[in-house]
């Protein structure tokens, strides 16, 4: 059946296959006896020799045989059919900005014209530890701003994207990759994916967070870095191709209002934060900053642990070994993968060696302990 | 093979509304089919209300 794509790359995880398939950048997971069966669909030139194939190898019967050729060609063909279009390209003069802010992250320094203060809300309060007076080389400056319902990111000039500005968190994530890409003096090509992640790591290794939103990724992210943990990214987490590592993204974390207090009582200084209205959640939020400097910290870690974690009050903590199909259904369409063929087959190798948890618990202490014996495994 | 879905006698929409919405159940079991985003994002807005204020 050469008419449909097939897999560019397969793996086995678990017990079941994942297979990537190029034409829509979208990763399948099945189990092992569906991709016998498809990879006989595939070998076979038509539907009569696959029936055939399936009575002789396989001993099924011909109606379930020409009921699985149906499925196999209709699920293959709506591969096809993925859209998600986040992004425009109108071309624009730059205006005069509002604001200028510096930001310094080791050697690197940035610039930042924002054409209002509401658009600089949408990065600002991440980088506002960051901040410089004023910067002696400014390597990389970006010009960010709202016209006609679309805001616009340009980069040295250099239209990056425009978006719709109930996509502002498209924005954010291209300047962070712009940001990324800037401070590791690279290019967007060189990343692996973005990963919805948060990641701490100890002096050896990262584990990497993942939740639905207001499953306490972010707290508990706080909450491990006051007993001594290292936050490597909240909430946007880069991978390089070329050595499959996790990279420092030096954002603050956002913790909302329901989390002040606990916060408050682990980090001197917190309190005194200003709380803004967020302008993702509807709530309040106080900005912590990553409390490594990251001019002398460790840059990136290798992560073989990823841990779903769900925060709900009334429930036994517990952390247990999580199904790989399970972690991807939520790590997957949450992250940015490069659709690079090759970028596609280090993610799956990457994904054959990992690790995967899943932490129900109520109560932060317990979840403390846990991370504590995942870094001594 | 498809035991699943001869155990709870269920129609196969039903079986994939409770399979999550990335699920596609075929006669030889569930496709999980998984799109990444197609550009980097941060954390999506809350649903409902004015999203940039």
């Amino acid at each position: 059946m050469k008419a449909l794509s097939a897999p560019k790359h397969k793996q086995q995880i678990g017990n079941n296959y994942v297979l990537w398939f190029e034409s829509s950048n979208s990763y399948i997971v099945i189990s092992t006896t569906a991709y016998v069966l498809l990879t006989c669909y595939y070998e076979s030139k038509d539907r009569d020799v696959y029936i055939k194939n399936l009575q002789k190898q396989f001993d099924i019967p011909e109606k379930e045989a020409n009921s699985y050729f149906d499925d196999f060609s209709g699920f293959l063909k709506s591969l096809n059919s993925n859209s998600q279009i986040a992004e425009f390209k109108t071309p624009i003069a730059i205006p005069n900005p509002n604001i200028t802010r510096y930001y310094a992250f080791g050697d690197s320094q940035i610039a930042i014209n924002y054409g209002s203060d509401r658009v600089s809300q949408l990065i600002n309060p991440y980088l506002q530890h960051a901040s410089v007076k004023e910067c002696s080389h400014v390597e990389t400056a970006f010009d960010i701003f709202s016209n006609d319902n679309l805001l616009y990111l340009f980069k040295n000039k250099k239209l990056i994207g425009s978006y719709q500005t109930s996509n502002f968190h498209f924005l954010q994530g291209k300047f962070a990759m712009e940001l990324v890409t800037s401070i590791y003096n690279n290019t967007e090509s060189d990343w692996l994916g973005t990963f919805h992640a948060s990641t701490i790591c100890n002096d050896k290794e990262a584990i990497m967070i993942i939740g639905d939103s207001g499953n306490g990724k972010s707290t508990l992210s706080a909450v491990l870095m006051s007993n001594g943990y290292d936050l490597l990214a909240d909430d946007f987490t880069p991978m390089l191709a070329k050595n499959q590592h996790l990279y420092r993204f030096p954002a603050a974390i956002s913790i909302k209002k329901g989390a002040f207090a606990l916060i408050g009582g682990l980090f001197d200084g917190f309190n005194a934060l200003e709380s803004e209205v967020s302008t993702s959640k509807h709530t309040t939020v106080k900005y912590l900053p990553p409390s490594k400097p990251f001019k002398s910290s460790k840059k990136h870690f290798e992560c073989r642990k990823l841990v779903m974690v769900k925060y709900t009050s009334d429930v036994k903590s517990e952390l247990r070994e999580c199904s790989p199909e399970k972690i991807l259904q939520t790590f997957i369409p949450d992250s940015w993968i490069s659709p690079k063929p090759e970028h596609s087959r280090q993610f799956l190798n990457w994904l054959k060696g990992m690790q995967f948890y899943e932490l129900t618990y109520s109560d932060n202490d317990f979840a403390v302990a846990k991370f504590k014996e995942l870094f001594e495994l | 093979m498809n035991k699943k879905n001869q155990d709870n006698n269920i129609t196969r929409n039903q079986a994939i509304k409770r399979m999550g919405k990335y699920a596609a159940l075929t006669a030889v079991g569930t496709f999980l089919i998984l799109n990444p985003q197609k550009a980097q994002a941060a954390s999506p807005p809350d649903p409902g209300g004015e999203p940039f204020p």
